[in-house]
């Protein structure tokens, strides 16, 4: 469960980015996390990604991995248990983030090998993965080779190797196809439906979150203005039509 | 650290030397330059203390007694010298004839030189040839020999006998102008190694973190995606602490082989062209100069990528 209480987060230059944002996602939901630019969103995944720390207000994380649960005050984090807090964590960016010198296998046991997994974990898991994403063919390829859904499959796969128990996605349609974008976003729900997953994907593609009809929050000026399931919240469909 | 780590922090390190490699080939340079300034100082400075050591005129004195002591006053004059504990090690007398026998024999090549001394005649005086345990002791003996006294049994003219005191030693000779230069330089040599290897160490230092920080730069998408998937800090540092070390060690290495050239070439030309000089062989110096060049790199090397690449994670979190 992640949950949001009271968050503020005022930068050195004086911008509000998030002005008293309060928000609960349980554990195994899907959450689209929507706003125009400078919103909001990328704030809200910093914090959560505990690239920065509030300004006032709490933010805690119950995290399951296998059997186990772990409860997590961003807020006291030390640097030193920042890096447990984001093994926890799933992440898959816009540009994907693929180390171009490796291959596809490569690029999903590099996470298995940084938190110390043993060579035959590395490779039954990746193996696992590999089917999961449905890039078993293209284990010994490198990014370059790929196209762009690919890759996003293949950054997908990265974030599930940890088997944490929170999937954040940034823009993860941003880089491709329309096409793709759906596979993509089929493949979240898939993960989330299945293996009960919490997935939070930040996005501004409309068409996509009102084609999956899942819980929408919508972010403007820094402030939750409206948290629904089903379409996205328009502040005045009539322009929009 | 398991095997994947530490196969992984060697690829990476030996990727970025290759990747930054005018850089790291500057770095190596420069500590290379460092390690031999030192070498070459070292080097010199034992050479130095070498034919210092081997000089004796720097730890010998003279002091010439007085022509009228007989052979048992001399024997008092030398017993009273090698009393003097700590400050002298051997005590040897050299009569006048003995003097200029050894002349002789030291001029043997030039016998013109004594061929206008009159048959019988001695220009040279007696003298005890005193080695004493250290420079820094000559004035203490000089003032001593001046203290030496016997005791002598003077008979007059009307046959009356009285005891006088005899003060035998009345001139003393030593090195102590040549033997202070001598010093000084071998301080002066000793300063000078200490200032060149502190600047050339603050600059390969400098020149060490920026290399690293290069590296750091090129690898930032690969820093951030590591930090994202749950790296330690540790884990992050350890390739760029590999590269700085493997940079040291290279450093190290060909500093120890060029120094040993230039070492033999010098030593060969030196002893050929000036007989007067003897020199240390490099084996005798060869593994600590080894391990210090070692240090030296390993410290410079490690130290320039630690405070690198601490810098920029201080940065990040």
């Amino acid at each position: 469960m992640i949950e949001f209480k009271n968050v503020v987060k005022k930068y050195q230059n004086g911008t509000v980015a998030l002005d008293d944002v309060n928000l609960r996602i349980e554990d195994g939901e899907f959450v689209f996390i929507v706003g125009e630019s400078g919103a909001g969103k990328s704030t809200l995944t910093k914090l959560l990604l505990r690239e920065e720390t509030v300004t006032s207000g709490q933010i805690t994380v119950t995290a399951k991995t296998g059997e186990k649960t772990e409860f997590f005050s961003l807020g006291n984090l030390t640097p030193s248990k920042i890096p447990y807090y984001r093994r926890k964590l799933g992440v898959v960016f816009q540009d994907f983030r693929l180390f171009p010198d490796k291959t596809v296998y490569e690029n999903i046991a590099f996470v298995l090998r940084v938190i110390g997994k043993s060579q035959r974990t590395v490779k039954r898991n990746v193996q696992t993965l590999l089917k999961r994403v449905n890039l078993v063919e293209k284990a010994n390829c490198y990014p370059n080779e790929l196209s762009g859904g690919e890759q996003q499959r293949v950054a997908l796969a990265r974030a599930l190797a940890n088997d944490s128990s929170i999937i954040i996605a940034d823009e993860p349609t941003g880089n491709i196809d329309p096409v793709m974008s759906y596979d993509i976003m089929n493949l979240l729900i898939y993960i989330q439906q299945k293996f009960g997953k919490t997935v939070i994907v930040v996005t501004h593609e409309k068409e996509l979150v009102d084609y999956f009809k899942q819980r929408v929050v919508t972010i403007k000026h820094g402030r939750i203005v409206d948290d629904r399931v089903g379409t996205m919240f328009e502040e005045h469909p009539q322009e929009a039509e | 650290m398991n095997n994947f780590s530490l196969s992984y922090s060697v690829t990476q390190s030996l990727k970025g030397l290759w990747r930054n490699r005018v850089m790291s080939l500057a770095s190596i340079l420069v500590l290379i330059s460092c390690m031999l300034v030192l070498g070459t100082f070292y080097a010199l400075n034992l050479n130095i203390n070498y034919n210092l050591d081997s000089l004796t005129l720097l730890n010998e004195m003279a002091a010439f007694v007085d022509e009228d002591c007989t052979a048992e006053e001399i024997e008092q004059v030398r017993e009273q010298i090698l009393a003097m504990d700590g400050l002298v090690n051997d005590v040897e007398y050299i009569s006048k004839e003995a003097a200029l026998e050894a002349e002789k024999e030291k001029f043997k090549d030039y016998p013109a030189l004594f061929a206008t001394l009159q048959e019988g005649a001695n220009p040279y005086r007696a003298s005890f040839m005193i080695t004493y345990t250290d420079i820094s002791v000559i004035e203490d003996i000089e003032y001593k020999l001046g203290q030496i006294s016997i005791e002598r049994t003077v008979i007059a003219e009307d046959g009356t006998t009285s005891v006088v005191t005899v003060y035998p030693i009345n001139k003393v000779t030593s090195h102590t102008d040549v033997a202070g230069t001598l010093e000084n330089l071998r301080d002066g040599v000793r300063n000078v190694l200490i200032g060149f290897m502190a600047i050339l160490f603050v600059v390969s230092m400098f020149i060490i973190v920026n290399t690293i920080r290069i590296a750091v730069f090129t690898r930032q998408k690969e820093i951030s995606v590591m930090r994202y998937v749950g790296a330690t800090n540790g884990y992050i540092v350890v390739p760029f602490v590999f590269e700085g070390m493997f940079m040291g060690l290279i450093a190290s290495v060909v500093a120890f082989f060029v120094e040993w050239i230039i070492y033999d070439r010098a030593t060969s030309i030196i002893t050929s062209q000036y007989r007067i000089f003897s020199t240390v062989g490099f084996g005798s110096f060869a593994l600590i100069l080894a391990l210090s060049f070692a240090v030296i790199g390993l410290i410079a090397g490690i130290g320039g990528s630690l405070i690198s690449i601490a810098r920029y994670l201080k940065e990040k979190d």
